[in-house]
């Protein structure tokens, strides 16, 4: 990416403020807009002028007009009003795209990867009518109330009563999420409502929900955000550092622009420079690395003889010392990186510093490594890092009683870390018992989960009952396992059938059946083979082995009886588990010849696989081999699959992406549309589309995706997926 | 017909049915809505004011076709939107050929010799032409996409895009320092 300055034009920054440049085209304006104060200003303009027209007088309707309405009907006048345009989200497209179908079949298709991430899509609101909220005053401080007004769009908008839901972020790096009831207004349209943002609030994200948290509503399937002011009025160093964190691995250009308010707003943050050059790093990529550290190189300079006037504070120091190592010479980083370990030890880079010290130093001698993060925490005191890496080496350890001891630190530094640590001691023998204490306890308060207030905004009650099903299910199959270690072969067993009960999870079937089996309890075991048995993943010849298993005890009709009930399982409780998230009636996507195509009408007609890269990341190249595999799978089992590249069709794609042999070509999305539409990519992000082009399933697993497309395929009466 | 979630059954069916009653309980609910929706495209309170009775006249027959997806408000506001629209159409028909031709150059040279800066964005609203308003409203406050306003307006969408930037420009020039 060049970093030459160019000034867009007047109609190019129209645009822009509409939403309707993304992607590379939107970094470059934003990165443009960080350094060019007069277009920075024509913009701002711009959305002033948006501003002020949409809060433009409106008179109310005269007096007297409903009377002459009713009049009128009354005198038998009729109107016929002008055919309203259908909703673009329900749309079914009429146009095939240009260069035909990209139907993949029997060929090395597009590399498809799994990645699991929770995130809940809101069920996406007319592109026609967005749903807005304003918050009073724009520029809100913390410890002050804030006044909030919403106007909903296609999935909010009846009813007397709404709920605002927030994630607040706190200067000490903590998050809690709050609630406020939001009214039908009786004097304007929408509805309001006020939230009490407490002192020490850096940056908060909202979304509205209906009462029962159902319906969630967002700008777009993102929820609203805001940074709080600081003391000067300034949007606060803490929360803009926040949002870069937010959007980091999503929307990069949100947090360019987010770094770059960093910058501008606090010149003088060594805080606010580091992070904007490692915004940049990242796009700039490694042709750009040079020019970029080149062009930061004289904002070090100059921050290095502001702090030798005034006293940098542990955050500076923090930043100085990681700055150093991305643009200062060997006697500035050595420079930085003593005084950050002399004056400020505490800070987190401080004390991964002295966890990579330590780890250097031992030599491979992990049990004196594990007394030395010992001596560390007595000398620095509790940190989620040192906690995190003293459980992990001595869970490695097999060294039971200091598990158990590192595992109490991480959970008194972060509570909700509870269940994965006690997933983590559950694999370490020694420390099984209080593994299994855990558990149980875990199970006990899960139940009370929701009532934790603890769902996020933009996540519905249906996606976090999913959430607290899968990690129950998780936590009931590892205290299975602890109890037949214990040496409780039955109440192991019957425990991991009980955890697989409510899930659709393979590995899990045979876990369960494996220990009944040891039990001599073929009979029980059977009911879970057979979901073995009918899931797509399972190969040939293991289902020829499950049938010849299943003829020692059950006859033909018995064992298809089990196989027919497995089957309607399987579809129950993957349906239960599905979204339906509309796709926009069109999705512009362009081939490498620069050729355009619409994805929307790729999709429709047939159950897909979409597969969304971010090219940002800095593993892409090295997830490229694990992607190709899982292509094959798709092209053997004859589905539809779309690679879609987040970045312009002159960008250069990983060697190896398109895969060997004839297949469709790569898709880019140099605009962005399948970003917005899919609302998040990844290394991949995954998705399962249905035939009507919704998405019904983001981000399964490998083992999860054939499963999905037979499910979908079954509930729309398509062909079956062959068996492999 | 199934009702959108936000709107009684009972009430959409009995509006259909022709209750004055019923239409008079909308009528309290969404008439600034659809009015406010008639202002803004129109700058005129009689243009609005017919907009909301036509609309208000057709919607128990309109009802018959709303197909109760999203919101009620939602598709209430598409319907005073193309009922704008239409009498927007009609008012320029109504000046012939010439007429029409005239008030164009008019308020082309309007525009472009306009030094006045410092208007309220009432005046500035006002002032600009039918068509560069109508896109800039249906696109800034309505919050339709490109695409949408072309299909509706019958343009291309790099057109809606131009009208748009063309009123921003020339409200810019008109609001002066108080943009």
């Amino acid at each position: 990416m060049r970093w030459s300055p160019f000034h867009p034009g007047s109609r190019r920054l129209s645009r822009y403020v509409d939403g309707d440049v993304t992607g590379r085209g939107r970094v470059r304006i934003l990165h443009h807009l960080g350094r060019c104060h007069r277009c920075r200003t024509h913009v701002q303009e711009l959305r002033r002028i948006g501003q002020r027209a949409r809060e433009a007088r409106v008179p109310p309707p005269p007096d007297g007009l409903f009377e002459r309405i009713k009049a009128a009907l009354l005198a038998g006048e009729r109107s016929i009003l002008p055919p309203v345009p259908p909703d673009p989200a329900t749309q079914a497209p009429s146009n095939r795209a240009i260069s035909g179908r990209l139907t993949i079949i029997g060929a090395a298709l597009v590399p498809v990867l799994m990645v699991a991430a929770l995130v809940v899509f809101a069920t996406g609101p007319l592109e026609a009518h967005r749903p807005t909220l304003k918050l009073a005053p724009g520029t809100p401080r913390a410890g002050n109330p804030l006044a909030v007004s919403f106007v909903g769009g296609s999935v909010l908008g009846g009813g007397d009563r709404l709920t605002l839901r927030a994630k607040i972020f706190d200067n000490r790096g903590d998050w809690n999420v709050a609630t406020a009831p939001l009214r039908r207004s009786r004097v304007r349209r929408g509805y309001g409502g006020e939230i009490i943002l407490r002192p020490g609030t850096t940056y908060a994200v909202f979304a509205v929900e209906d009462s029962v948290g159902e319906r969630v509503e967002t700008s777009a399937g993102h929820p609203w955000e805001v940074v709080i002011r600081d003391g000067q009025g300034r949007p606060s160093l803490e929360g803009l550092g926040q949002q870069v964190a937010r959007h980091l691995t999503t929307r990069l250009d949100l947090a360019l622009e987010a770094a770059h308010a960093m910058t501008e707003h606090h010149p003088g943050s060594a805080e606010g420079w580091s992070t904007l050059y490692a915004v940049e790093r990242i796009l700039a990529g490694p042709e750009g690395a040079d020019e970029l550290a080149e062009r930061h190189r004289h904002h070090f300079a100059r921050l290095e003889r502001e702090f030798e006037v005034r006293r940098p504070t542990p955050g500076d120091l923090a930043a100085m010392a990681l700055y150093a190592r991305s643009v200062g010479d060997p006697a500035s980083r050595e420079r930085w990186t003593a005084r950050l370990l002399r004056d400020a030890p505490h800070e987190r880079l401080a004390v991964q510093m002295r966890i990579q010290e330590l780890q250097k130093a031992s030599s491979g001698d992990a049990s004196h490594l594990l007394s030395e993060y010992e001596r560390l925490w007595m000398e620095l005191g509790p940190g989620t890092d040192l906690a995190v890496t003293g459980l992990a080496l001595a869970s490695g350890l097999d060294d039971g009683a200091a598990a158990v001891r590192w595992a109490e630190r991480v959970m008194a530094v972060d509570p909700s870390t509870r269940p994965s640590v006690a997933l983590r001691l559950a694999r370490v023998p020694e420390a099984l018992e209080v593994a299994m204490a855990l558990i149980r306890r875990e199970l006990r308060d899960i139940e009370t989960a929701e009532s934790r207030n603890v769902r996020l905004p933009g996540v519905d009650v249906h996606a976090a009952r999913l959430d607290v099903e899968r990690t129950r299910t998780r936590l009931l199959a590892a205290l299975g396992e602890a109890l037949i270690e214990e040496g409780r072969p039955r109440a192991g067993a019957d425990t991991l059938r009980l955890a697989a009960a409510p899930t659709w999870d393979p590995a899990l079937f045979r876990q369960a059946a494996g220990a009944l089996l040891s039990l001599g309890d073929t009979l029980e075991a059977l009911p879970l083979l057979a979901r073995v048995a009918v899931d797509p993943v399972t190969g040939a010849e293991e289902r020829s082995e499950l049938d010849a298993l299943a003829a020692r005890h059950l006859s033909t009709d018995e064992w298809q009886a089990e196989m027919a009930e497995a089957r309607s399982r399987m579809r129950r409780q993957i349906l239960a588990s599905a979204t339906r998230r509309r796709l926009p009636s069109e999705i512009p996507v362009t081939d490498r010849a620069g050729r355009s195509h619409d994805l929307r009408s790729l999709l429709h007609g047939e159950v897909a696989v979409v597969s969304l890269w971010y090219c940002f990341c800095a593993q892409f190249e090295s997830l490229v081999e694990r992607h190709r595999g899982v292509v094959e799978m798709l092209v053997a089992a004859g589905v539809p699959s779309y690679t879609i590249l987040v970045v312009d069709p002159d960008a250069d794609a990983p060697a190896g992406i398109e895969g060997p042999g004839p297949g469709p070509p790569l898709l880019f999305d140099g605009e962005g549309a399948a970003l917005r539409a899919f609302g998040y990519a990844h290394t991949p992000a995954y998705f399962v589309v249905d035939a009507a082009a919704q998405v019904r399933f983001a981000y399964p697993t490998t083992d999860e995706i054939l499963t999905r497309v037979e499910v979908l395929r079954q509930s729309e009466g398509l062909r079956a997926v062959p068996s492999p | 017909m199934s009702p959108a979630p936000d709107m009684n059954r009972a009430l959409l069916r009995r509006v259909q049915e022709g209750d004055p009653v019923a239409l008079g309980h909308l009528y309290d609910r969404y008439a600034s809505t659809v009015y406010g929706v008639g202002f803004r495209l129109t700058r005129s309170e009689d243009d609005a004011e017919d907009i909301t009775h036509t609309v208000f006249i057709g919607l128990p027959l309109a009802l018959r076709s709303y197909a109760a997806r999203g919101s009620f408000e939602g598709w209430l506001r598409r319907v005073a939107v193309t009922t704008g629209l239409k009498v927007l159409r009609s008012r320029r028909r109504e000046c012939g050929l010439t007429d029409a031709i005239l008030a164009s150059v008019r308020s082309r040279a309007r525009g472009d010799r306009q030094i006045i800066a410092g208007l309220t964005i009432d005046e500035a609203l006002a002032r600009l032409p039918d068509g560069l308003r109508v896109a800039f409203v249906l696109k800034e406050v309505e919050g339709y996409s490109h695409r949408e306003i072309a299909e509706m307006l019958d343009i291309t969408p790099g057109a809606s895009m131009t009208r748009v930037c063309r009123a921003r420009t020339r409200l810019q020039k008109w609001l002066g320092d108080g943009a």
